[in-house]
């Protein structure tokens, strides 16, 4: 099998961070890879939604999947149940930018983790919880 | 952190019960704005209690103005709702694709011509019994180039003009109930497109000039022409057209000849599910072309056909190797010997004594 060179894009956070990833990695989420395919990515790709903190726990979910879909270890229940293992005010920033960066699986699952979190709640409780008006 | 609206719709999609969605509601407006546009359909139902019309008619201007993403609307039984009512419809022009009204007898042409010109992206249009005529028909078909499914069962004032309207504007047609529009007959499907597969014409008019035009597309699968109110000769059938007829209704078509029948045979080298109960011209020469030639046929309904004799069932029995299912009881003609041989030969065929009344797929499952 020939090899070629895996080539790596600079992903930049709204707070500054830059995280050197490979194109594959980057390409989990739809809108760089629009970006990429359209050829509007530089060597670096601004995200001014995401900031850095939770723009590398998404990469890092990335970078699992895609070792994962080569024939890794575990399973996408196994990856995506630990991604979604954090606090309330982390998911609800998880998911904020998951939309924004069009991740297929995180936008469902952070949706549908949150919507877990919604049931059987009163109205006070939800309130309480997510924080609508803020 | 706010949650971005396409956030909130996509999370409140994935919540199941009611409870969880009156819930998340009520916790402010912007999550009940978002609750709103999350609403696909809206069924006002038939109602045993008069006052629940009333409040149909004071609501439903609210209730449009409320839901803007709407899909579907279905209000039946509403006798008093006024032209005016359906003014709101114009604000769901993006979303709507299916509309019922079903015994609105209040609903006119003009209520219809702001309907067609304002939601032009109806694909179902229901209007059972309602009082319209030609003049609504030809703003649908100007306005309404994606209809597909139509129901004008009983809208009695409806002729062959406008049916002409339909057939030359809305090319995607793809199934008609024309049920009870006693003064159809047919002649204004000239033209129609190949599109249209079903057409539902229970207790029409059809002449048979309105029967060569009906089957003109040359797409037909579906043909319901029970109790016609006007005997047909259906020899007139160019063969090549009803090729991919499968469903075949004639009921109570009391004036089916042998003829007929032969023809139908012949030409229908697809059909699946035939009906000829109550047809009593049908002999010996009928049964017999059908037993030869309907090799693919399945289902079968020959209840109370008063000259199916024992040999005609011989020739069923011996041929329509495809037969799974015989409708058969109330045929005086038929003696128990018969039927008893009949089941011995074919014990691949169950027979039935029901009279079904309608055949084939289910039409109105088009119109969800």
């Amino acid at each position: 099998m020939a090899s070629y060179e895996r080539r790596k894009v600079t992903l930049k956070s709204s707070d500054g961070e830059e995280f050197l990833v490979e194109e594959a990695v980057a390409m989990e989420s739809r809108m760089i890879r629009y970006m990429i395919w359209d050829g509007l990515a530089g060597d670096v790709i601004e995200l001014p939604g995401v900031k850095g903190k939770f723009l590398s726990m998404i990469i890092d979910f990335c970078k699992k999947r895609v070792a994962w879909a080569a024939g890794g270890d575990g399973t996408l229940e196994g990856l995506k149940s630990d991604f979604v293992k954090v606090d309330l005010g982390t998911l609800i920033h998880l998911s904020a930018a998951s939309f924004c960066l069009k991740t297929n699986d995180l936008v469902d699952l952070t949706s549908q983790t949150l919507a877990n979190r919604i049931q059987g709640k009163t109205i006070d409780e939800i309130c309480r919880a997510l924080n609508p008006e803020e | 952190m706010t949650l971005s609206d396409d956030c909130l719709i996509s999370i409140f999609q994935k919540l199941q019960s009611r409870h969880d969605r009156n819930a998340f509601g009520l916790t402010c407006r912007h999550w009940h704005h978002i609750q709103n546009i999350s609403r696909r359909s809206l069924n006002l139902h038939f109602s045993y209690e008069t006052t629940t019309y009333q409040s149909y008619v004071r609501y439903l201007p609210a209730l449009l103005n409320r839901f803007s993403h709407l899909s579907s609307i279905s209000i039946a039984g509403c006798t008093e709702l006024p032209d005016s009512a359906l003014f709101g419809l114009k604000n769901l022009k993006i979303s709507l694709r299916s509309l019922s009204l079903s015994c609105c007898f209040k609903i006119t042409d003009d209520g219809l011509a702001h309907v067609a010109m304002h939601c032009s992206r109806l694909v179902s249009l229901t209007l059972y019994r309602c009082t319209i005529t030609d003049l609504a028909l030809q703003n649908i078909a100007n306005f309404c180039k994606l209809l597909e499914n139509l129901n004008l069962s009983y809208c009695t004032d409806i002729t062959d003009r406008g049916i002409c309207a339909l057939s030359t504007g809305c090319r995607l047609l793809h199934v008609l109930v024309l049920s009870c529009c006693s003064y159809v007959t047919g002649s204004g499907l000239k033209g129609c497109s190949q599109t249209l597969e079903y057409i539902e014409a229970e207790c029409c008019m059809f002449t048979n000039e309105g029967l060569l035009q009906a089957v003109s597309g040359g797409g037909l699968k579906y043909l319901n022409l029970s109790n016609s109110r006007c005997s047909m000769n259906i020899d007139v059938l160019a063969p090549m057209l009803v090729s991919r007829l499968r469903f075949l209704n004639l009921r109570l078509c009391r004036f089916i000849s042998n003829e007929s029948v032969v023809t139908i045979s012949k030409s229908c080298p697809l059909l699946e599910e035939w009906s000829v109960a109550v047809c009593h011209e049908i002999g010996v020469l009928g049964w017999e072309a059908i037993g030869l030639n309907c090799c693919g046929l399945k289902v079968l309904h020959v209840n109370r056909c008063r000259n199916l004799c024992d040999r005609g069932l011989q020739s069923l029995r011996e041929g329509c190797g495809r037969l799974g299912v015989l409708y058969m009881n109330g045929c005086n003609g038929v003696s128990p010997l018969g039927v008893e041989l009949f089941r011995l030969r074919r014990q691949d065929v169950e027979i039935r004594s029901e009279e079904l009344l309608s055949i084939g797929p289910g039409i109105f499952d088009f119109f969800v």
